[in-house]
């Protein structure tokens, strides 16, 4: 059957249950003819793309011959690591296919993604030679249209079809109104042969705003099985060593890491970090590669220290195995990972951290407990039931840190302060480093009449240790906890 | 600008552009002696100072390169090795097996003034060793996507060896900033600088590798926009594959400044290494002892100067660059005054007490450390060392040769107190080395509770302890080559032999007494024995053993050291030819009070005017005073709360000359005068 036929169809608005008919249509339509590509380019394609051979395929359907009329708009959605920038380009680039791969981050400005998308269909990349010149100069969608249409008549295209791909495509929303309608029927405005696919990680109903937006082909990228992990994982075997021997690591790995994080990368990230210590016990003969048992028994309170650390990358690869020496010479890995992530090892100067303080409970203080906390005489007033039930609804410690006034955050420092504090320069310039340091935060316009209003931003553990080296009980002044 | 409007809610620095300068205004011509003329004399001081601000500058210089070249090496070295598999060439071209890119997080720390010089010095090291292409961002250049990127590329391909000639510069202007761009042209500087027909200028080069590391040297990571940064860590990693990048992240706090800006999805793009910068306080105790304790240069701060300093430091900011500069400061004024022509070295000095005239002899000659000298002289002395000009210039030299003697011994000996004591409980003396010298420069030390605490904890110090210690204090003594301390050196030394010699026979007898009192209790039976018995011993007098014997002639021979060569320098005549001590002149040029100011100017206008007219007694306004100032007195009259109608009434009665104005400032005033 011919998909070109198909295609004419979804020229028109698809509504959304016509479009899963259409893809199980194509599905149904039997393993995929080779479309004209080279066998050893196909062969190439499923084996770079590991485990996504079903979305490969549904996607060579849709792409058809090189000469199809070709599905206008697709939208592929999936999580992060899922393999869709991966699958497209390799698609594109090896079966040689005119494209613009376009990372919508890049593209600041819509002259931007101009820009790129007409150098790349162009094939002109910016040189000495050229003086770095764009291909052409244009500033807005008609413009775009018009010289893309020449673009592909220049490189006598007409016949074939282009592909556009957008990635990180949910940034387009956040240009002018008419870029993402636009690329939607380019096909339309240009008249030409153009396949725009938008790649984004998250759904097509977040893209339906404003008017004059087509709906495009849906497909989603599911995140990848544990077995998929599995093989994919199996390929990064290092030279030296067997394909079961390191499957068996993997599968060692993803059971300890799996629960937490299912992210490719980060697990890819973890394997490798970690082969190095779980092959020591072979290097050093006390085992051998079929002894499962012993290497996991090895390996297992190392990958569960590990844990702690996923997602966070203070170190690198070359680091943590520093660390992991250190710590089988003197067994404190904990400590060790405690004084990495820091929390606590920054110093300041004093009166900073008076000015900390005073910000932090500035921030979580209501300003009617000030006389409370700051007078001298003013009379321990113990809580009504009424007042500890309101504040037990809205603990303030839950509700985060409130914007006060820049006099209020005096007037509190000065009255915890020690000693006689002039009000010098000194003292205001590190309130603006404070901010700078990102430990509080401006908050509100910067109108000068009404003065600046700040927030702290530190969490009450950090608090507590900085007030705890300069001998100041915190906790007896947070009213959360009075 | 708009933000100066008010002084009295915050500090604001507009630091002048490089390219702008203003006439530059020559120090020397504010050397004027009383009189207003600049002399021969006044040259001299000015050429003094400038000869030894020089020679410091370029040992604090040197030390500030010294003091991060670990951590530096270390990052260096890491850049270095960051892109070992990279290559252009299509043939050759490893695939990428993830998209990090290398990223070395340096932890500065938070004093703020002094990371310039940081990432300056790190700069010209990466420059030297890895790569030409360094750019360095600051988050006040780079608010949006289009900033940063414009700054990176203007950076990279501005280098000056691309800028052959002039108009190349104006073409970068023009070309737009994105990553390919910076492509081409990475991949043209490449092929440029392996061609073999470069020119000699550009022999430099081959030194670095193939491909030179593209850095990027982010100084505050934590003042980034959150948004631009994370998109700009996502665009490098695009590029990854085609340009080595390098990022080097400056953090002021804490590594978990990175999480806070960037969510996991952009942290996992990098690949970080974390580098710890020293703490400003040991570069600051560096400073100190290469430019305050060391007798190479003569000018020496007083105790309140410098404990001022230190507070500055300690309190206000960990800045090493604003105490150098108080430093500074302090010096060029002690230049101001004629004192300051001595203070140079004691060859020089001598010669220039023989030249002086009657005027300068006088203006020494007060000085109250020299009026307590001639004091405590008999009558006759007395009369010579007022009155005979040639008698006092031999009395000042042989005071000043005095002064460089004492400095010779005060150090070395300073040093071995510090070693003796630094380890004490609670440090009676302190921990570090200048809290030591600010007690030194105070007062005599021996007479400070501190160091009768200090002495009393020595003297129930354990054998081990107490060699370590004298071992210590013969190393710090040992270091100091210029000075003659051989012979504390060798008497101390003696002393650790001794104590060693002292063998395990002092541990036996030590045992003795201790074992027959117990012996002696344990027969007694009753209750009331028992306590006449351990009466008895208390009144008995502790038989010592050798190695307490010892012990107290060590400590005392060592306390006989620190008073002789440790006295306060305020006790010396002449001290204030070396220290300068006016902390109120220091104090208002440093730590400037912008309210207090304000406070000033308002109620008492003259003080900034300076016109004659405006002098008045308390309580009275004169109407030629600024309406501002008027304002401000009728103000401070009407208590609380004011009326804003019975205010101006009150404004007109006394001839306010525009009320309009005055409207204008009464916002200012309710904003700065009552939000406090």
């Amino acid at each position: 059957m011919s998909f070109s036929l198909i295609f004419q169809t979804l020229k028109y608005n698809l509504s959304y249950s016509k479009n899963k008919l259409l893809i199980a249509i194509i599905m149904a339509a039997g393993p995929p003819v080779v479309f004209g590509h080279p066998a050893e380019q196909l062969a190439e394609l499923y084996r770079s793309c590991p485990s996504r051979q079903d979305q490969v395929k549904l996607l060579l359907a849709l792409f058809g011959q090189k000469k199809h009329l070709s599905c206008p708009r697709v939208f592929l959605y999936g999580p992060t690591g899922s393999g869709k920038s991966h699958v497209i380009s390799n698609i594109l680039n090896t079966l040689k296919l005119p494209h613009a791969l376009v990372n919508c981050v890049e593209c600041y400005t819509s002259r931007l993604l101009y820009d790129h998308i007409l150098n790349q269909v162009a094939m002109v990349t910016p040189t000495p030679d050229n003086d770095y010149a764009n291909y052409s100069r244009c500033d807005n969608m008609n413009d775009f249209v018009k010289t893309l249409r020449t673009v592909i008549e220049d490189r006598e295209l007409q016949e074939e079809t282009v592909y556009i791909v957008l990635d990180k495509a949910e940034r387009l929303r956040e240009m002018d109104m008419n870029i993402l309608p636009a690329f939607l029927r380019l096909g339309e405005l240009t008249g030409c042969n153009v396949c725009v696919i938008l790649l984004t990680e998250i759904v097509w109903e977040k893209f339906r705003a404003g008017t004059g937006v087509c709906e495009p082909l849906v497909l989603h990228f599911p995140d990848y099985t544990k077995d998929e992990l599995l093989e994919i994982l199996s390929l990064d075997c290092p030279a030296g060593y067997t394909k079961d021997f390191y499957m068996s690591y993997v599968n060692i790995v993803l059971s300890v890491f799996y629960m937490a994080c299912r992210n490719l990368n980060e697990i890819r990230h973890l394997a490798v970090l970690n082969f190095p210590k779980f092959c020591e016990p072979i290097k050093k003969g006390e085992a051998s590669e079929e002894d499962v048992h012993k290497l996991w028994r090895n390996i297992e309170p190392h990958l569960r220290k590990a844990l702690q650390t996923v997602y966070l990358r203070e170190v690198s690869s070359a680091q943590w195995e520093r660390m992991q020496e250190e710590a089988a010479a003197q067994e404190t890995l904990v400590t060790n990972i405690k004084t990495l992530t820091g929390k606590v090892n920054m110093e300041l100067p004093f009166y900073s951290k008076f000015l900390l303080i005073a910000a932090y409970l500035a921030s979580y203080n209501p300003a009617r407990t000030d006389r409370r906390f700051f007078l001298k005489h003013a009379g321990r007033t113990k809580k009504t039931v009424q007042q500890m039930k309101r504040d037990e609804r809205a603990s303030s410690q839950l509700l985060g840190p409130k914007p006060f006034p820049l006099d209020r955050l005096m007037a509190i420092f000065y009255s915890i302060v020690e000693g006689k504090v002039a009000p010098t320069a000194n003292i205001y310039s590190q309130i603006s480093s404070l901010v700078t340091l990102r430990l509080m935060t401006q908050v509100g316009s910067d109108d000068q009449l009404d003065g600046s209003k700040f927030k702290c931003t530190v969490g009450l553990d950090f608090m507590r240790s900085i007030a705890r080296t300069v001998n100041f009980d915190i906790i007896r002044y947070l009213y959360d906890f009075v | 600008m708009s933000t100066s409007g008010s002084v009295s809610k915050a500090c604001f620095v507009f630091k002048p552009k490089a390219g702008k300068r203003k006439k530059k205004l020559n120090p020397a011509d504010y050397f004027v002696n009383e009189t207003g003329a600049k002399t021969e004399a006044t040259r001299e001081r000015y050429d003094t100072y400038q000869i030894l601000w020089e020679d410091m500058n370029k040992d604090i210089d040197a030390l500030q390169t010294d003091i991060h070249k670990k951590v530096f090496d270390d990052l260096v070295g890491y850049v270095g090795t960051t892109h070992p598999g990279f290559s252009l060439e299509e043939g050759t071209k490893q695939k990428v097996s993830s998209n990090e890119i290398p990223t070395a997080a340096l932890v500065t720390g938070v004093n703020m003034p002094d990371h310039g010089m940081i990432f300056s010095n790190l700069t010209s090291l990466l420059q030297d060793n890895i790569t030409p292409y360094v750019a360095r961002l600051q988050a006040k250049d780079c608010s949006a996507m289009k900033n940063i990127m414009s700054k990176v590329i203007m950076q990279f391909m501005g280098n000056k060896d691309l800028l052959d000639d002039d108009d190349d510069e104006v073409q970068v202007k023009r070309i737009s900033p994105t990553m390919p761009v910076l492509c081409g042209w990475y991949a043209d500087a490449v092929k440029r600088s392996q061609s073999p027909n470069k020119s000699p200028s550009k022999k430099r080069k081959s030194s670095y590798g193939q491909y030179p590391p593209l850095v990027i040297v982010m100084e505050d990571l934590e003042g980034f926009p959150a948004q631009v940064l994370q998109d700009f860590i996502i665009i490098c990693s695009q590029y990854l594959s085609r340009l080595p990048l390098v990022l080097v992240f400056g953090i002021a706090t804490t590594v978990t400044a990175v999480h806070t800006l960037l969510p996991h999805s952009v942290s996992s793009l990098l690949c970080m290494e974390k580098f710890q910068a020293q703490p400003s306080t040991e570069y600051l105790s560096q400073v100190i002892n290469k430019t305050l304790l060391t007798t190479k240069y003569p000018f020496k701060l007083g105790h309140r100067v410098f404990q001022l300093l230190l507070d500055m430091f300690l309190y206000h900011d960990f800045s090493v660059v604003n105490f150098i500069r108080g430093l500074q400061f302090a010096m060029i004024e002690h230049f101001f005054s004629d004192l300051g022509m001595l203070c140079c070295g004691a060859k020089l000095s001598a010669s220039r007490v023989k030249a002086m005239d009657h005027r300068q002899l006088e203006a020494i000659r007060k000085s109250p450390s020299f009026r307590r000298h001639v004091e405590l002289q008999k009558p006759q002395e007395q009369r010579d060392l007022l009155l005979n000009d040639k008698h006092t210039k031999e009395v000042f030299i042989s005071l000043l040769k005095g002064l460089d003697s004492y400095h010779g011994m005060c150090y070395p000996i300073m040093h071995c107190l510090h070693a003796l004591t630094s380890s004490l409980p609670r440090h009676p003396l302190g921990k570090q080395l200048r809290e030591l010298y600010s007690l030194v420069l105070e007062s005599n030390v021996w007479e400070t509770q501190g160091y009768k605490d200090a002495f009393s904890l020595l003297r129930l110090m354990a054998r081990d302890d107490l060699v370590s210690v004298l071992r210590q204090c013969v190393e710090r003594l040992q270091a100091w080559t210029e000075s003659d301390v051989s012979e504390v050196i060798m008497e101390v030394q003696t002393y650790k032999a001794q104590l060693a010699s002292l063998g395990d026979g002092s541990q036996e007898e030590q045992e003795e007494p201790d074992e027959t009192p117990k012996e002696r209790l344990s027969k007694t039976t009753k209750l009331h024995d028992l306590q006449n018995r351990l009466r008895e011993s208390a009144k008995q007098k502790k038989k010592l053993t050798k190695y307490e014997v010892l012990r107290n002639k060590i400590l005392d021979y060592l306390d006989e050291i620190f008073r002789t060569h440790l006295p306060s320098p305020t006790t010396l005549p002449l001290h204030e030819v070396y220290y300068y001590d006016r902390v109120s002149t220091l104090r208002r040029h440093m730590n400037a009070a912008p309210r207090a100011a304000i406070q000033t100017a308002l109620s008492n206008p003259h003080f900034y005017l300076q016109d004659e007219s405006l002098k008045t007694e308390d309580g009275t306004i004169p109407n030629t005073a600024p309406d501002v100032c008027i304002a401000y007195k009728l103000h401070l009259e009407c208590g609380r709360l004011i009326n804003l109608y019975d205010w101006l009434q009150v404004g007109n009665t006394v001839r306010l000359k525009s009320l309009l104005k005055l409207f204008n400032f009464i916002k200012m005033f309710l904003y700065s005068l009552f939000s406090t």
